[in-house]
């Protein structure tokens, strides 16, 4: 801490006062996490991202012996994220990425056999856990209890969660690195060619999307009520008609099987399409203006593709010795196992456990109410987990002061880094270029006024008008062929790339849900440009270069 | 005769196919050395005239061919054998040419006047007068000998070359084919193994850089994945086996060698064994 110490602390705008919470805490480097938690997150929100970071995060370094360490803080409404080596010493670095290598190189070759054979099972049970539980005919001790269970239980989904995604990242790496040294040619997609053209939770949710819209195209009353009517008004008006009634039904029985997803990754304040299925509808006005499309024959030829591709590789690879071709081999496994894995994982965890944490949230917000300690349900999300423990106590005015101070911030522009920079470039080890691969690195300055630089996400060159779509309820006024321009995009974005001619994001990185999804989807992406949203403006024309990670200004 | 064949009591001279061959067929009895056979000085000598004008004989070419289809014509290396070689005074380790990955009897042809002709460059002579060698006439034999496709090679010394010690075996290991790890141009793996026991003493990993993989009709040296790199090349138990080979060889030999050897696979193969020439006094009191 020393060095660090002595280092020139980041200003800090007059508009965004900050209280560090921990003396130390001023002394790292914080940078505003948009891409799993865009935009302002309410108190409650913060202290369950903070567990999955402590409890999930944190353990499943140790469990690997990774020698990063990550903290949250919720600095005036904004979470901050702070990813950072355990030592400044060298050689303790050095040691623990060796320990961690050998550790991460034993699990990631049976990720896919842990994930069937052990996590998922676990979470399964968790989920059952959480349904069994009748919230709201339990005692006020019983529910104090269930919360804290829900807490332990999510902490542990969180804990399988980054041993599960530490594999993902780590494989995918890892094998794009080694692709790179033996037969790289420059192209910065060659090793993920490899891995395209396998079935994803992602894209089976977006099947059965389709599939519904299909049945709304086919009805001319359906269609005529989607194509005329606002988002948020749709299901009541297709209640009105007999065959709106019918088509309703289907819309359950799809959120019954995939309704658990809100918008975002892991906001537990934020509603599922259960809830309100608002996004849901968007995505079907959307779908239903698509061209007839294919997707299991789309997918079929990215697998063709790829058998052909690997077929290559490996008769290139053809005079290596064994040890290289091995490690080839077993890489390529490893990565393709973990690219399945980076959207199963996110359907399992992000989505489902979120969704039930939410309702046991929701279920005390309700007791609070009839305990006359707050005034509507949803107000439990500006408590903290910590004022759980007692139902009794009127919660009101911290509620409100909680309000107060996301509608002060609300239209502030929270800055992208507080703390200080680190003395040096960052780690360049294997875990190290795994979670930039994830987070995205920091784009070179382009130096011209016209081009944006971020990652390469996804191969290809288009052209198309900008929109800006800051939420995904936004998304219905994306028009056909222009370029989906957003701070980041969680997988309930995907059934909107089909409508866009380019995506770019202002998060992430090469192995970010939205680069490895437009690669299925083979649309141009652009990822972690850092100033997208703040530099862009609807109508825009802009060339979109996914294959250098490139946003080209082509017409004001 | 124009060929012996490894093994053949007739390919156990020197004189005729040159110490390096020679010491090999002697050890294929015993050991796991790569199927070949050598043209002999006496084939070569008679071709000499159309050797340096850079032609091969048509019936020397036959010959080639005859015993290169029994071979079952895979990928060979080709490699000069000089009849005083490989005496306990002279090595002349990598003085002469070889040729690996060599395929098709036309390419073999092209490498035997390759081999020729190295052995009359500057550098070649230079160290024949050096040594005290003669330079009239140059007994030449070409050993040709199936290729082992190595993912590991290694050079064993049944004697510590730094500190002389006798109780001890070092080996030096790499990936790929060993011209990296013999020319030096990549730090191998370093395995020390206990010559009474053998126990492994010491295991160093080294970067081992380079590798040298096979590339059409030849060879290249290509970066090692930086991953590949942490990792040790050879098992304990693989280094044990080599150290074994070596231990043996010394007996055979009655004297401290470096060998090098590969691993194709599981199955490990004899390239070469030779005594060390330049071993330091056991008590490693001389310095350097």
């Amino acid at each position: 801490m020393s060095d660090a110490a002595t280092l020139k602390p980041i200003p800090i705008p007059h508009d965004f006062p900050v209280n560090w919470e921990q003396p130390d805490d001023a002394h790292a480097l914080w940078e505003l996490e948009l891409q799993h938690l865009p935009g302002q997150s309410t108190a409650l929100d913060e202290s369950l991202v903070r567990r999955i970071g402590d409890k999930g995060f944190n353990a499943a370094c140790e469990d690997f012996s990774m020698p990063i360490r990550n903290a949250y803080r919720r600095l005036n409404t904004y979470v901050y994220q702070s990813i950072a080596p355990v030592s400044h010493d060298h050689a303790v670095l050095e040691g623990l990425g060796r320990e961690a290598q050998e550790r991460l190189g034993a699990a990631i070759g049976r990720q896919r056999e842990l994930w069937d054979g052990e996590r998922l099972p676990e979470i399964k049970s968790l989920l059952e856990r959480w349904r069994a539980f009748d919230s709201d005919g339990a005692t006020d001790a019983e529910l104090v209890a269930h919360v804290r269970d829900s807490v332990a239980w999510c902490e542990r989904a969180w804990h399988i969660h980054f041993q599960t995604v530490f594999s993902v990242l780590v494989s995918m790496s890892l094998f794009a690195d080694l692709y790179a040294e033996l037969l790289g040619d420059g192209d910065p997609y060659g090793a993920y060619r490899l891995l395209q053209g396998q079935d994803n939770e992602s894209l089976r949710v977006d099947r059965d999307l389709y599939a519904l819209s299909r049945v709304a195209a086919d009805s001319v009353t359906v269609r005529a009520v989607l194509d005329s009517t606002r988002a948020s008004e749709v299901v009541a008006a297709l209640g009105t008609s007999t065959e709106g009634q019918a088509f309703l039904d289907r819309l359950d029985a799809f959120l019954q099987d995939h309704g658990r997803r809100s918008t975002l990754y892991v906001t537990v304040s934020a509603p599922s399409y259960i809830e309100d299925p608002t996004p849901l509808i968007v995505s079907l006005q959307n779908a239903i203006t698509q061209p007839e499309r294919d997707d299991v024959a789309t997918l079929a030829a990215a697998a063709h593709d790829r058998e052909l591709l690997t077929a290559s590789a490996r008769e290139r690879l053809g005079s290596f010795p064994e040890p290289v071709r091995g490690q080839f081999e077993f890489l390529l496994s490893a990565a393709q196992q973990g690219s399945v894995m980076q959207e199963d994982h996110n359907y399992w965890i992000d989505t489902q456990v979120t969704y039930e944490v939410r309702q046991v949230m929701l279920a005390v917000g309700r007791r609070l109410v009839a305990n006359g300690c707050l005034d509507r349900a949803d107000d439990v999300f500006h408590l903290t987990v910590e004022d759980l423990d007692d139902l009794s106590t009127d919660r009101r005015a911290d509620v409100a002061a909680q309000k107060a101070e996301l509608e002060r911030f609300r239209d502030v522009a929270a800055p992208r880094f507080l703390g200080v920079f680190p003395p040096g470039p960052g780690p360049d080890d294997p875990i190290s270029r795994a979670v930039t691969k994830m987070f995205g690195g920091e784009p070179a300055e382009s130096g011209s006024a016209s081009i944006l630089n971020g990652m390469a996400g996804s191969p290809g060159v288009a052209q198309g008008r900008v929109r800006l779509v800051h939420a995904l309820a936004d998304g219905e006024q994306l028009q056909h062929g222009e370029v989906l321009v957003a701070p980041t995009t969680a997988p309930p974005w995907t059934p909107l790339f089909a409508r866009a001619a380019a995506i770019v994001t202002d998060t992430g990185g090469i192995l970010s849900h939205c680069a490895v999804v437009a690669r299925e989807y083979e649309i141009p992406a652009v990822v972690g440009v850092r100033h997208a949203m703040a530099t862009l403006r609807d109508g825009q024309l802009v060339e979109v270069d996914g294959t250098s990670g490139t946003v080209r200004i082509v017409e004001e | 005769m124009e060929i012996a064949w490894l093994g053949d009591p007739a390919a156990h001279e020197p004189a005729l196919v040159g110490g390096k061959a020679a010491s090999l067929s002697r050890l294929a009895a015993a050991h796991r050395v790569p199927p070949g056979f050598a043209l002999t000085s006496k084939a070569l000598g008679l071709a000499a005239p159309d050797l340096a004008r850079g032609e091969v004989p048509a019936g020397l070419h036959e010959q080639i061919d005859a015993a290169y289809e029994s071979l079952g014509r895979p990928p060979v290396a080709v490699r000069s054998s000089a009849v005083d070689e490989d005496g306990d005074a002279h090595s002349f380790a990598g003085q002469h040419e070889t040729f690996l990955n060599i395929c098709g009897t036309d390419a073999i042809a092209d490498a035997v006047v390759l081999c020729f002709a190295s052995a009359f460059t500057q550098r070649a002579l230079d160290y024949r007068l050096h040594v005290g060698l003669q330079v009239e006439h140059i007994g030449l034999a070409v050993l040709i000998q199936e290729l082992v496709t190595a993912d590991v090679s290694a050079v064993v010394f049944s004697a510590n070359p730094i500190n002389g010690s006798r109780e001890e075996i070092v080996i030096n290991a790499g990936f790929g084919l060993g011209e990296s790890i013999v020319g030096g141009t990549t730090t191998p793996d370093t395995f020390v193994v206990g010559k009474a026991d053998l126990q492994i003493r010491a295991r160093t990993v080294g970067e081992k850089r380079l590798m040298t993989v096979l590339a059409p009709g030849g060879t290249k040296e290509l970066e090692t994945p930086a991953l590949l790199r942490t990792l040790p090349c050879i098992t304990d138990d693989q280094a044990v086996e080599m150290a074994a080979l070596a231990c043996r060889l010394e007996d055979a030999m009655d004297a401290p060698v470096d060998v090098e050897c590969a691993l194709h696979g599981d199955v490990l193969y004899l390239l070469q064994a030779r005594p060390i020439t330049t071993l330091r006094p056991e008590n490693g009191s001389g310095r350097s």
